[in-house]
């Protein structure tokens, strides 16, 4: 197996692939991601999300990969009860989260003012036939988490499509597999918890983890993460240091993963037990807990 | 002697050699002929009553079966499935990989090392 690594949509892409296929499926995936990232990102200007949030209040056409994962966002925030939120951006720039982690300093000028609770979701109208979208004025939109888990399962797809007989992708911990490792082994991925790692075989799906481990910074006196609970607007303050969540597919796993962290620990694995996912809670007193199927761990990193 | 000879009635129908009309049922053979009929209608009358009225009572009594409400608390009946996802199937997992699903699922036995990490987005 061959890995090969780039950066996109703020981390790292790795994509592990066989030797044979891995020039042509890692151009493949890599190429994607760029589209991806150039489409969706809000750091981006000329992004066509950003040229969305800046005309928020009016109908307007969007292309079809855009108009694909706003329907998704949308479904994930119905589909979580609005615990995942994707109209959060103006939360996030409130708390300072206002250009790409890897230039943001670790301490930012103290809060203007809070936008309160999240929930513009719920006022955003699609236009289905026409593929036009309109945001709420005052709204705009966040599809960092979901268009990345999303990516990753597009890419999955193409390297299936191109015939690739077994594959890993990985953006940043948001993963999914495909076929199994030589020999028919599943796939070693360390998870990592606040006071001890492992590693989890996986052998079908996808896994994904949200955690705060390392987008935090500090605004004036307070203590900042990117993961915000939608019933606040603030940084969630669950309990949780970490969710990791296996599903079918990354997307699942991604808006599952924030889902829980937000609700935290007991709420949290209700809420994975209740859609059949399974998962790893890492506490922030450095205890784990296990949810539905997650395996035994089989090695201690 | 005088024989006390008593000649049955000619047959209905039959006439006589002299040509004449036979005189038929005599006024009582058909005053009783109409006594068994009555007697018929009333049995059949009180039977068909009797049927009608055992099927009604049977319809009541399925409809009031059906019609009351579950016994609490029985533990042999199946919970609803949880309302997972508001419906719209979101977190479908089309099945875990031991039912043929797409899913996901898990390996096991021993590794060589992770070949990637979970990271946190």
């Amino acid at each position: 197996m061959q890995r090969v690594r780039f950066g996109a949509m703020g981390t790292t892409v790795s994509v592990l692939l066989p030797e044979r296929q891995a020039e042509a499926g890692s151009a493949a995936v890599r190429d994607l991601f760029v589209h991806w990232e150039g489409t969706l990102s809000r750091f981006l200007p000329e992004s066509e999300l950003a040229s969305l949030n800046r005309h928020a209040g009016e109908p307007v056409a969007v292309s079809p990969l855009l108009y694909e994962v706003i329907v998704t966002a949308l479904q994930a925030a119905q589909a979580t009860e609005g615990l995942y939120d994707p109209t959060l951006l103006r939360h996030l720039v409130a708390v300072g989260y206002d250009r790409s982690f890897a230039t943001l300093p670790p301490q930012v000028p103290a809060a203007a003012g809070l936008p309160g609770p999240g929930g513009g979701w719920r006022r955003i109208t699609v236009d289905h036939r026409h593929r036009r979208v309109t945001l709420p004025a005052g709204v705009g939109l966040d599809l960092g988490g979901i268009a990345k888990g999303m990516a990753v399962d597009a890419a999955v797809s193409c390297l299936r499509t191109l015939g690739a007989d077994a594959a890993l992708v990985n953006a940043g911990g948001d993963l999914a597999v495909h076929g199994c490792l030589p020999g028919g082994a599943a796939w070693p991925v360390l998870v990592e918890g606040r006071a001890a790692c492992q590693v989890v075989l996986l052998r079908r799906g996808a896994l994904a983890t949200s955690g705060i481990a390392r987008r935090h910074w500090q605004q004036g006196q307070q203590g900042r993460h990117h993961l915000l609970d939608p019933r606040t607007g603030l940084p969630a303050q669950s309990g949780l240091w970490a969710a990791t969540v296996v599903a079918a597919r990354c997307v699942q796993a991604e808006v599952a993963a924030t889902a829980a962290f937000v609700l935290g620990p007991e709420e949290g694995a209700r809420f994975l037990q209740e859609r059949g996912l399974a998962g790893w809670l890492a506490r922030e007193d450095g205890l784990g807990q296990a949810v539905g199927a997650w395996p035994a761990p089989v090695e201690d990193a | 002697m005088h024989d006390d000879v008593e000649t049955a009635p000619p047959p209905p129908g039959r006439r006589g050699r002299g040509g004449t009309a036979s005189p038929g049922p005599s006024k009582a053979e058909t005053v009783r002929r109409l006594h068994i009929l009555k007697k018929r209608i009333a049995v059949l009358t009180v039977l068909g009553f009797g049927v009608l009225s055992g099927l009604v009572a049977g319809h009541h009594v399925g409809a009031a079966a059906q019609s009351k409400p579950a016994a609490p608390a029985a533990t042999t009946v199946p919970a609803p499935a949880p309302s997972t996802d508001q419906g719209n199937g979101f977190f479908d997992q089309g099945g875990t990989s031991d039912q043929g699903g797409y899913g996901y699922g898990f390996g096991t036995g021993g590794v060589q090392g992770p070949v990637a990490g979970s990271g946190a987005s």
